[in-house]
């Protein structure tokens, strides 16, 4: 479904750019359709720069990412535009995803008008397949908790029905009994969307509740979780 | 161990005028934090946690009303002047805020651990400089005092301030939220480091793990109003109140299994118990506002267990 192959980035800060930080060290993966890969770090291990990488919302300085089989880091401009309606990113903070002077609606559905697709009917299925009502849509994201807003951040990750998602600590923002619901969502509709999924969290326990598969980032690098 | 209270919480009753209407964070608290024990108050996001530590310093801002008592060894902490409760802060009840936005971003923070010395003991600054060498170096930040908050990461700021609170050598450490925004990793650091300041505290969290690790003393918070009251290693063993119940089920390890519905707001909160309408036990009894009554050497608020009996 998707891979990277020899990633590599490097962000260079200070002045002149005179300091180089390597996020990411030559790692490969590779998450099957269906799958979910958990991946566990510290902060700054460079985790959400590699969930990054793998949906090219950053480029990588070396390796390359396919996407079902297409080389992704050779793509430019509308061909890649048309391959991200299926690859999508679910935030650590919900209120990243929503401009906060839009309606829900707007925000949701705001994927759907950049892809071309008319499809009213996904907006409200999908808000009905989060656990929101439709009243919520007239909203706007202050008006909601920060369940329901991760909720929506969902939704509007899911409405160009992709195939691959990163979800980068989706919950950590959270209050727990608030987490155990968004985690069970996220799964029951990985299940019933069938998606390949790259879940990014610091917490080994939700690690191992939620991936097939642990992957252990540290300092730019990932190993094999053992237990 | 002789059980000498240390600060006695009756009846505390906090209140907010908003525009919405008025909010009531804290309905009807007691509790008491016993000398040398660690006592950790636990709840979720609008419990009313965090303004139930302020309203014991009395650091909540005008629009709060506040009712009952707060007894700090025998002196009622309502009754003082605000001269007089100048003295209590932070020389005998320190204040360890959460580490985002609680430091001077233009003050070396060696000067800023060093204040409460100068203020409070009239210490000359070298020497309350060196003293703040002693406890940095205690702390594990030592030879760091002449940086800048923002020269330190999320974990090691948090060090600063406990280095701060404790400082003027106060008999009660309140900390809020200490590992807030931080990974597991560093969450295992504070519970090290919170071992380490060695004397009575209160610590208010909405992390399980820490108050696990960390806690000889458990209350939860529900909705403005303390559901149970257990020593840790009971508590988490077998939660009485089924909102504990909740919580500890939630845990990834533990099923995450969420509570149903949503925490009712503080404006409008709904009358008998609070929780009834997420609770799968509640019955005809509900209705009515449960009292805090006592199973063993445990507090519960639900009842189940009314007249000491388990149901």
């Amino acid at each position: 479904m998707i891979e990277g192959k020899g990633l590599r980035k490097v962000f260079r800060t200070g002045i002149f750019g005179g300091r180089r930080i390597v996020a990411v060290d030559g790692v490969s993966l590779r998450i099957e359709e269906g799958e979910t890969v958990a991946l566990v770090g510290e902060s700054g291990s460079g985790k959400s720069t590699l969930g990054r990488l793998l949906l090219m919302l950053i480029r990588p300085d070396e390796g390359r990412v396919f996407f079902e089989g297409v080389d992704l880091t050779g793509l430019r401009g509308r061909e890649l535009k048309k391959l991200r309606a299926r690859m999508q990113l679910i935030p650590q903070n919900p209120e990243d995803a929503f401009d906060p002077r839009w309606r829900l609606y707007d925000s949701i559905s705001e994927p759907l008008r950049i892809h071309g697709l008319r499809d009213e009917e996904r907006v409200f299925e999908l808000v009905k397949a989060v656990g929101l009502k439709e009243e919520h849509l007239d909203r706007y994201p202050h008006e909601l908790s920060g369940g329901e807003l991760q909720r929506a951040a969902i939704a509007r990750a899911l409405v160009t029905n992709p195939k691959f998602v990163v979800c980068d600590e989706p919950t950590s923002m959270l209050d727990l009994s608030t987490q155990a619901a968004i985690v069970r969502l996220l799964m029951k509709l990985k299940r019933k969307m069938d998606l390949a999924m790259l879940f990014i969290t610091h917490d080994v326990e939700l690690a191992e509740v939620v991936g097939d598969r642990i992957l252990v980032m540290r300092r730019g690098r990932i190993s094999n979780y053992t237990v | 161990m002789s059980k000498d209270r240390l600060l006695e919480v009756e009846g505390l009753r906090v209140k907010f005028r908003t525009k919405a209407g008025e909010v009531k964070a804290v309905s009807g608290v007691s509790f008491e934090v016993f000398r040398g024990e660690r006592f950790v108050l636990i709840g979720e996001s609008g419990s009313g946690k965090s303004v139930l530590a302020q309203a014991v310093l009395r650091l909540l801002p005008d629009n709060a009303v506040l009712d009952g008592r707060v007894i700090f060894e025998g002196k009622n902490l309502f009754e003082l002047s605000e001269e007089e409760m100048r003295r209590i802060r932070g020389r005998e009840i320190a204040w360890i805020p959460q580490s985002q936005s609680a430091l001077n971003p233009v003050l070396t923070v060696g000067f800023q651990c060093a204040e409460p010395l100068m203020e409070h003991y009239g210490m000359k600054k070298s020497s309350a400089l060196s003293k703040i060498l002693r406890i940095f170096d205690f702390l594990g930040i030592g030879g760091r005092e002449r940086e800048y908050p923002h020269q330190f990461s999320g974990g090691m700021r948090q060090r600063v301030l406990v280095a701060m609170g404790i400082s003027a050598n106060p008999k009660l450490v309140i900390a809020d939220e200490p590992t807030k925004g931080l990974d597991s990793e560093k969450r295992d650091q504070i519970v090290e480091l919170f071992r380490k300041i060695d004397r009575t505290m209160l610590v208010i969290t909405h992390d399980l793990r820490f108050a696990e690790r960390f806690a000889d003393r458990i209350a939860v918070m529900y909705c403005g109003e303390i559901v149970e009251v257990s020593p840790a290693k009971k508590f988490f063993d077998e939660p009485l109140h089924p909102y504990s119940r909740g919580l500890l089920e939630s845990l990834p390890s533990r099923g995450l299994k969420p509570i149903p519905g949503f925490q009712p707001s503080l404006i409008n909160p709904p009358k008998g118990c609070k929780f009834r309408e997420r609770c799968e036990r509640s019955f005809d009894e509900c209705a009515k506002t449960p009292p805090l009554v006592r199973v063993g050497d445990r507090w519960v608020r639900c009842w189940l267990y009314d007249r000491g009996e388990r149901a």
